[in-house]
């Protein structure tokens, strides 16, 4: 009787002490795994995020062009075009060391934009440098520096920006730049392939496939008003 | 003898049973109430320090623009610092070994997709004509960016 009755009270604790663990297990280790998890969760989304954050800033790409504003020969014309995939949001402009607040969306491949015409403070002989800043932190700037002359805004030089990037066919291209000076080069798709010259004037930019010419274009180009010109073909 | 002595154990059995409940209900329910909070205090920190760690590496800022000019014959370099992540910052700068600003608890908060003048580095010592100036901007969570900036 006796032997009976000590089983039946070890398995009234033994009992008791399972439905404690199990109640340890359920009430606290399992909500502290589930917070923990969460947590770990979170943070690997964020760092999804992030690296899609970054990969977008990376393939932010914007052309600053500068020139003087037409109507206005002491103002500066900034005008962007995004040749890159995404919408950019430009923030800030600057011109030197004067800023200037932006809010201007850029959407993709919608030809050049106006971003407007900005008065600085003007020093004869002094070279003015371009920036705009992207809310993704991007800096693109204009590649080349603009002088304040007696004769108005100037650029030392003029050049010719080249990218195939939808001509049929693959391989070596041939570009050929005829003008006031010439050059002559291979170029392959994709590849940004820039010329610098001295002398303004009427170029004319072939690029060729083996002997076929696939694409002609003719522009011409002064200090002031188009030290930068982009072909893309 | 022996019927006896059985007849008087009789009531022990409840009495140890009772005394064996209630030292695996105390101690079962003190370890329950010390686990729940230990394990909820664990939990919490895990998740703070998480937090912690992804505002950490959700900081992302540049040294926007730099310039340096002379006031009253002072050298004053002039640093724009632009938040463009999604958490708000806390800064200070660094430049020729000295961080700015002076007091070693001040930092500067810059908010989220805001960009803010950085204020006025007095340089103690004029820099020569073309010297490189290497400016680091650091935050209280110790992410950091720096820009080499060339004295006109």
């Amino acid at each position: 009787m006796s032997i009976i009755g000590t089983k039946c009270h070890k398995g009234t604790s033994t009992i008791m002490g399972t439905l404690i663990f199990v109640g340890i297990i359920f009430t606290a280790f399992i909500p502290m795994m589930l917070v923990m998890k969460q947590a770990d969760t979170i943070y690997d989304m964020r760092k999804h995020e992030l690296a899609r954050f970054d990969e977008e800033r990376d393939i932010e790409n914007l052309y600053v062009y500068v020139h003087e504003t037409v109507t206005n020969p002491l103002e500066l014309t900034i005008e962007v075009e995004n040749k890159g995939d995404l919408s950019a949001k430009v923030v800030s402009l600057w011109i030197n060391d004067d800023f200037f607040d932006l809010n201007q969306l850029i959407p993709p491949m919608t030809g050049i934009k106006n971003l407007g015409s900005f008065n600085v403070i003007r020093e004869i002989g002094m070279e003015y440098i371009v920036m705009v800043t992207t809310d993704r932190g991007k800096i693109f700037v204009f590649d080349i520096p603009i002088t304040w002359t007696i004769n108005g805004w100037e650029t030392p030089i003029v050049s010719i920006e080249i990218l195939i990037e939808h001509l049929q066919g693959s391989g070596e291209f041939k570009i050929d730049i005829t003008g006031p000076e010439c050059r002559e080069a291979m170029t392959q798709k994709n590849e940004l392939r820039c010329f610098t010259f001295t002398l303004p004037g009427a170029y004319t930019v072939k690029i060729f496939r083996g002997s076929q010419l696939l694409h002609t274009e003719t522009k011409t180009l002064d200090f002031q008003n188009k030290p930068l010109w982009r072909v893309f073909a | 003898m022996k019927t006896e002595r059985l007849k008087k154990k009789a009531i022990s059995p409840v009495i140890s049973a009772l005394i064996l409940t209630a030292t695996v209900l105390s101690i079962g329910g003190g370890i329950w109430f010390y686990s729940q909070g230990a394990m909820t205090i664990t939990s919490e920190d895990y998740a703070e320090s998480m937090i912690n760690m992804t505002e950490t590496i959700s900081e992302r800022f540049i040294i926007e623009h730099v310039y340096y000019k002379y006031v009253d014959s002072v050298p004053e370099l002039h640093v724009f610092v632009y938040n463009y992540g999604t958490v708000d910052i806390e800064v200070r700068a660094e430049v020729k070994g000295k961080t700015y600003p002076d007091a070693e608890d001040e930092w500067i908060e810059i908010p989220s997709k805001v960009m803010i003048p950085f204020p006025t580095i007095d340089l103690e010592t004029t820099p020569l004509s073309k010297e490189e100036l290497n400016i680091k901007i650091y935050t209280r969570r110790d992410n950091n960016v720096y820009y080499r900036y060339q004295v006109p």
